[in-house]
């Protein structure tokens, strides 16, 4: 399929480029995953054996991911901290709760979820008992006009217009659709990995998935009535 | 060909079957490109602090019981061995630090205690009995002690049994309030054997290495005995005192806590109180203070009114935090010690339980890390009004 004018290439913008891009490129990456989740094993087993200083080392390896995906739902950075810490502090308190049989990434995938959708579904029923239809507090609002504005990120990211319409656009859908989203596309989970995080059926996965990018689409349509035909 | 490739065989079909619907095409490729749209947004880095917030908010919980009442995991950041305690958040148990005496090492201490009590308590009956000679500096401004100590330990948590007949018994206030009288007082002391229960524990003016040893313990105790106490818990309570809100970081005693410090200073009290004509009748009104010193600097966010009880009679208590040295505990004394008032470290047998009452705004200082935590000891300080 040609590629239009502008639409950034798979393989260079895409995380799963380099996981795709089959042979020791993807062995490497895979051989890499593995050994991070050897590491994350030894010091959950560390923790349970009291050793104290393996907390520290096991968050610290997990915060900016935590951070991140939280960021990327919710759109604030200072909601975004909240939640991160939210998750950081569950993962503590509920080790003892993690069995093994998951991936420990997918496991902290779920937690990070829960804390998150739960905390968008709050604000959403909030809104609607105030009849409030202003976009979620702090994210940036579809079709506000982020050009001109500074994303609600840190300075130190080059953010484009594009990387604004996007998070915007992601800021005005439902809260199931931006975590499926986030999660097979900025963390590049497989449909197995995402059913187990959002504790659903791989088929559910696949048209909630199918909904979500028409929705996007359509929200970033909106954000850019010009068509874009421009490209990013 | 949005979530993943196709074989190139697969692929060239399916393209085939899309050649006259452009809009399928369209779609497949908009998907493609804000796939790569979301796949490009940029990783921020987490916030420096985000690991001291969550060290913060976890010793909260812990202090709170809150969480998911499941902990077994201990999730320590090194202060729970007593050397750190944040200068803000009050006293919790786990952090205090205090070494713990086997309940067998403290009633065979009890037992002790009582039998010296005894003792003293013969020889003073003896030595106060009609037509003894024992000069006594009971001769002083307190001679006209009146036995009160009958009604007043009936409403006291631990009664001493001491006999009214002990009245001449004095030390420590006489020490430093008679004037000429101590050197007298010491002598009829060591002649007549009659000495009070903290003389017993403590010989000597205790030093300032002493005293800090024994505050680790919780087994220290200030004594101020002073013409007022009123006077004394208003500066305690205002802060007006340079010097003494300089040495004192907050001032606060829980109902319950209070209640403990009330009962081992009448432990410890010299026997002279007990028949103090001050002391008054036993229904006299007096306080117990848990002061509000919010509007200091640096001093911890507690913002409840004093907490006023009817207690013993011309008794207030309260627990001061101070940096744990010994310089911060002299100057403590200094501090407290203004003209016309006496100022004793007292060792406790026993150390006191402190377990002051927890509220949920005091947590609000857990949320600073602990690298801006300072240390402190919690010292409980006794006014008495003889």
């Amino acid at each position: 399929m040609p590629e239009r004018p502008g639409s950034p290439s798979r393989s260079s913008q895409h995380p799963a480029g380099a996981a795709h891009g089959g042979g020791a490129a993807a062995s490497s990456a895979s051989k890499a995953a593995a050994a991070d989740e050897h590491q994350d094993l030894a010091l959950v087993q560390a923790i349970l054996r009291g050793d104290q200083a393996a907390w520290r080392l096991l968050l610290g390896r997990h915060q900016a991911n935590v951070y991140n995906l939280c960021f990327k739902l919710v759109g604030n950075r200072d909601l975004a901290e909240d939640l991160a810490q939210d998750t950081l502090v569950k993962i503590v308190q509920h080790v003892q709760r993690f069995d093994g049989r998951a991936k420990f990434s997918t496991w902290l995938y779920r937690i990070t979820m829960n804390v998150c959708l739960s905390r968008l579904r709050a604000e959403k029923v909030r809104r609607h008992s105030s009849l409030d239809d202003q976009p979620y507090e702090g994210a940036p609002a579809a079709g506000s006009g982020l050009a001109g504005r500074e994303p609600d990120a840190p300075s130190s990211v080059q953010w484009t217009e594009q990387h604004r319409n996007v998070l915007a656009a992601l800021a005005s859908l439902e809260p199931e659709q931006r975590a499926i989203l986030v999660l097979r596309d900025t963390r590049d989970l497989d449909y197995d990995q995402i059913a187990e995080v959002l504790e659903v059926p791989v088929g559910t996965v696949k048209s909630r998935l199918f909904r979500a990018r028409a929705a996007l689409r359509e929200a970033l349509e909106e954000l850019e009535p010009g068509g874009d035909d421009d490209g990013p | 060909m949005v979530e993943g490739r196709l074989a190139a065989e697969h692929e060239r079909a399916v393209l085939q079957r899309w050649k006259n619907r452009p809009e399928v095409i369209a779609f497949v490729e908009d998907a493609i490109q804000d796939r790569a749209g979301l796949a490009s947004l940029p990783e921020v880095a987490a916030p420096v602090e985000l690991l001291d917030r969550v060290e913060a908010v976890l010793e909260r919980d812990s202090l709170l019981g809150a969480g998911t009442g499941e902990q077994p995991i201990e999730f320590s950041t090194g202060i729970e061995q007593g050397t750190l305690v944040s200068a803000r958040p009050p006293r919790a148990p786990s952090f205090s630090g205090r070494r713990r005496l086997s309940p067998a090492l403290r009633y065979a201490g009890l037992a002790a205690m009582l039998v010296l009590a005894t003792v003293v308590t013969f020889q003073m009956v003896r030595n106060s009995g009609p037509g003894s000679s024992s000069s006594s500096i009971v001769q002083g401004p307190v001679e006209a002690a009146g036995p009160a100590l009958t009604s007043s330990a009936a409403d006291t948590p631990i009664a001493m049994s001491e006999p009214q007949a002990e009245a001449p018994g004095a030390v420590a206030l006489s020490k430093s309030e008679l004037g000429a009288a101590p050197d007298r007082a010491e002598s009829d002391i060591q002649e007549s054997g009659t000495l009070a229960m903290n003389e017993l524990a403590e010989p000597a003016e205790m030093t300032a290495d002493r005293a800090l040893a024994l505050a680790r313990e919780g087994r220290l105790m200030v004594r101020v005995v002073t013409g007022s106490v009123d006077r004394a818990v208003g500066r305690m309570q205002t802060g007006e005192d340079r010097r003494l809100a300089s040495v004192v970081s907050s001032v606060d005693a829980s109902p319950a806590d209070a209640e403990r410090i009330a009962v081992a200073a009448e432990i410890a009290r010299p026997l002279e109180f007990a028949t103090s004509p001050l002391d008054g009748p036993t229904d006299a009104p007096s306080t117990l203070i848990a002061a509000d010193r919010s509007h200091l600097p640096a001093v911890s966010l507690r913002t409840e009114r004093p907490v006023i009880e009817r207690r013993q009679a011309r008794r207030a208590v309260a627990r001061v935090d101070v940096a744990p040295s010994a310089e911060a505990i002299d100057s403590l004394k200094d501090a407290l010690g203004t003209r016309g008032t006496f100022v004793q470290f007292v060792e406790l047998s026993d150390p006191i339980p402190s377990q002051p009452a927890f509220r949920p705004e005091q947590a609000l200082w857990w949320t600073q890390p602990p690298s801006t935590w300072t240390p402190t000891i919690g010292i409980p300080v006794v006014f008495e009004q003889p």
